[in-house]
């Protein structure tokens, strides 16, 4: 590490909100991207569940297309905010629009809930302070901020500081109890339209302590970012006949 | 748009040797297994005229399901196809049959899409779709009064609210994002698609759907005491559809527009075309002499039999739809843990073409009633009436909620099934349709209370009726547990049960109302099923379908089919 890297990281090291701010930064670098994904779930006791699907993204809009398994096949879910959600169903021929309650069903069956999912701006709902600092690593203690309920009641963040982003998320509830463990590995670097480079987890395991220490690994590989995807992907017209 | 999507939509032109190579392959599909049993079998009729559906296994099917589209550039065309095989072997009548593949192991296809379709074609935000292909635009799950472009498939109860596909031209302009205007024209009427048990409301000679009470009773009555009487029994011998003719006055269409206000999705929509379900205009009955005794019992004989044809037709209606949907937090204050709850609504207003019937015979009981038209008796002359043009309502209103990931909760009123038509409810006066009746007698001779010769029916016939549309709550639930499902809906009637009889002193009528908790009036259907998913496309589920209730009540009806138990095996790629 240079004496620079060294220097920055110890300002980031002394500032847990302004890291907070440099990770999200780093988690929103691009305008959009488009990936495929493949996530591999094994709950104890049962079958492992096995999904490949593609992904596309531009700020808090969601395009799914699952490619398998094959009753899951050509299964498309639009998110075009919280609130707003639709599945194409190819066996029902129809759009339906689905309520946010089936969040409360985790994210299509793996480990990770939709909060996880969707949650990019931690600063946003998180206040954050500092807990420990191990050579290019800093660990944060995420609490929620003041009159915002969160999913979590604390979560664990350990931030890589040549990368301003996350490796592992350890995520509490209000007693303590830690409930999940995220980790996020195998970072895949492009450059962004910003002119940055904008990286990305090639894969995020999320182990559910709840549940027997049940886990989900995706692994994800990005295909273009910042590509110019236009606004109307990320509608029903388009939900209804999927992409190429 | 496009010039490509244009030619590939105008006749596959796109497919010459530069467009073949961007051509981009998806296929997928399922086989599937459902092999079913009914444990009891169902009989209606008298010895002479018996029809039933027997016990046993009911259904023996595989199915196997393709569905292959192919994308070049801004078009595409997709196929949704599935071959069926029976399972059962047709009617063998001679060893000539048996030697007959086609009769041994019959199939059919059943095509529910086949279109080509394009975007922005010569304008942004204007795709059209022409095939064979199913429009449906109703947000209710399974109960849409609104989806009526395409015919009902009643085929497989187990796939209650699928439709049949049609050759349509559907365009659809989004001008803005949200927002969606779409015009579909539908050349060729098909009607729905009945279940194989239907043929057995052919025994129900005592549905005489005529509205007019007291005709309805007198024809009811002549018919009974024409049997007891005189020994010559009503049976409907055969039914003729008449389907409207291929003309452009007949072509179906609709129009909508949907988009978003606020976070609600919101739709108008406006159809012309016909109910799908027939509906008997006209009754012609004949006299066949066949003098026979009932096997089990030779004092009962009759001299012959009164051979009803009934006509049935497809009137025209006109329906103004709205569908909402979106999400609602009326609990959100007792705690931020409380989601919204998802809602839909679907409403249908629809003005019928009215129906008449028009009851004309043979001469029939030695001139008891002369060839002819019946004599109606009813005011200017005119025709019994089967439908009224007066407009009414369906409506399905849904709300569904997920606790936590294990159990997910959907509950819905529907006000009117999809083969109930015509005024007649709790909201605009109820009109009833004849669901069973019988004639009074006297307790102490045993003799009915009324003669062939005066022919009416007020003081001798006991009615069993039903509102045109009923109301019925629909729960559902899905437990999920590991790669296990647990599905229970159950459907049950609220309408009521009305029965008119006549008082014995007085000859008065008397009608008495049901309501759908006492045992004359309850109708439902349980549905429990257990489905297993390997986690690989293929999936086992078993379960039944339980029909509950009087023969003359919704569920209770033996057209229904009865109970039956399931198992299917499926595999997905």
């Amino acid at each position: 590490m240079t004496l620079l890297a060294l220097l920055v990281a110890a300002a980031f090291a002394a500032d847990g909100p302004t890291l907070l701010q440099a990770v999200d930064a780093g988690l929103n670098g691009a305008g959009d991207t488009t990936a495929r994904m493949t996530a591999h779930t094994e709950v104890p006791g049962q079958q492992a569940k096995d999904a490949a699907f593609q992904l596309w993204t531009r700020g808090p809009q969601r395009l799914v297309q699952f490619e398998a398994p094959g009753d899951m096949k050509g299964t498309r879910v639009l998110v075009e905010s919280a609130t707003q959600m639709y599945v194409w169903l190819p066996a029902y021929n129809k759009v339906r629009r689905v309520a946010s309650h089936v969040n409360n069903q985790g994210f299509m069956g793996t480990m990770f809930s939709d909060a996880d999912m969707s949650t990019t701006r931690f600063s946003e709902l998180y206040q954050a302070a500092v807990k420990s600092e191990a050579g290019s690593a800093v660990t944060l203690t995420l609490t929620p901020k003041a009159g915002l309920t969160t999913a979590y009641a604390r979560i664990e963040m350990d931030v890589d500081l040549g990368m301003k982003l996350p490796t592992t998320l350890r995520y509490y509830d209000a007693s303590g109890q830690h409930l999940k463990t995220e980790t996020r590995s195998e970072y895949v670097c492009k450059p962004a339209k910003s002119g940055k480079d904008f990286c990305q987890p090639g894969q995020l395991k999320m182990v559910d302590h709840t549940r027997k220490d049940a886990f989900t690994v995706l692994k994800q590989e990005v295909l273009a970012v910042d590509s110019g995807l236009d606004v109307d992907l990320f509608s029903q017209r388009v939900l209804q006949r999927g992409v190429e | 748009m496009s010039r490509r999507a244009a030619a590939a939509l105008l006749g596959g032109a796109a497919a010459g040797p530069a467009g073949a190579a961007d051509v981009k392959w998806e296929a997928g599909g399922l086989i599937q297994t459902d092999i079913r049993y009914r444990p009891q079998t169902i009989s209606v009729g008298s010895w002479y005229s018996p029809l039933s559906v027997p016990a046993g296994f009911s259904r023996n099917q595989n199915l196997l399901k393709a569905r292959v589209a192919a994308r070049s550039g801004s078009a595409r065309a997709v196929l949704d196809a599935d071959l069926v095989l029976m399972g059962f072997p047709d009617t063998i009548d001679s060893t000539f049959a048996l030697s007959r593949r086609e009769i041994i192991d019959p199939f059919r296809a059943e095509v529910h899409s086949a279109y080509m379709e394009a975007w922005d074609v010569g304008v942004d935000g204007l795709d059209l779709r022409v095939g064979q292909q199913k429009v449906q635009w109703g947000v209710a799950d399974q109960f849409n009064p609104t989806n009526n472009l395409n015919a009902d498939d009643l085929e497989d109860p187990l796939l209650f609210g699928d439709q049949l596909g049609n050759v349509m031209v559907r365009a659809d302009y989004t001008p803005t994002p949200g927002w969606t205007l779409s015009a579909v024209v539908v050349p060729v009427f098909k009607p729905a698609l009945l279940p194989g048990t239907g043929d057995i409301a052919l025994g129900l000679t005592d549905r005489v759907p005529v509205s007019e009470a007291a005709l309805r009773r007198k024809l009811f009555a002549e018919n009974a005491l024409a049997a007891d009487a005189l020994g010559y029994p009503t049976v409907v011998s055969g039914v003729a559809p008449l389907l409207p003719e291929n003309t452009l006055e007949n072509m179906q269409w609709s129009a909508r527009i949907g988009g978003a206000i606020g976070m609600h999705d919101v739709a108008l929509s406006w159809y012309q075309g016909r109910f799908d379900f027939p509906v008997a205009y006209n009754n012609h009955t004949t006299q066949l002499e066949d003098p026979r005794c009932n096997p089990a019992d030779p004092d009962d004989c009759i001299n012959g039999l009164l051979q009803t044809t009934a006509g049935v037709r497809f009137p025209k209606m006109q329906v103004l739809g709205f569908n909402g949907s979106g999400e609602v937090n009326p609990l959100g204050w007792m705690s931020e843990k409380i989601r919204p709850i998802g809602y839909r609504l679907e409403l249908a207003w629809i003005r019928p073409e009215a129906v008449t019937i028009s009851v004309t015979n043979d001469e029939l009981l030695g001139g008891l009633q002369p060839a002819g038209e019946y004599d109606y008796g009813l005011p200017g002359g005119r025709r019994p009436t089967v439908v009224t043009d007066d407009p009414f309502l369906k409506w399905t209103l849904g709300l569904d909620y997920s606790f936590g990931r294990h159990l997910y909760v959907n509950a819905q009123w529907v006000h009117g099934m999809p083969d109930e038509f015509g005024a007649g409810d709790w909201l605009v006066g109820r009109t009833y349709v004849a669901r069973g009746a019988e004639i009074l007698t006297d307790p102490a001779t045993g003799d009915p209370r009324c003669t062939l010769l005066e022919r009416q029916g007020e003081t001798c016939v006991r009615e069993t009726l039903r509102p045109r549309v009923g109301d019925y709550g629909v729960v559902g639930m899905d437990v999920t547990f590991g790669s296990n499902l647990l599905r229970f809906f159950t459907i049950l009637d609220f309408t009521p049960i009305l029965v008119g009889t006549a008082d014995p002193g007085t000859g008065e009528r008397v009608d008495t109302q049901y309501r759908w908790h006492t045992p004359e009036a309850l109708s439902m259907v349980l549905y429990p099923e257990l489905s297993h998913n390997f986690n690989n496309g293929f999936e086992l589920a078993g379960g039944a379908v339980v029909m509950i209730g009087e023969p003359w009540t919704k569920f209770g009806d033996p057209a229904t089919g009865g109970t039956q138990i399931f198992t299917r095996a499926r595999y997905s790629f």
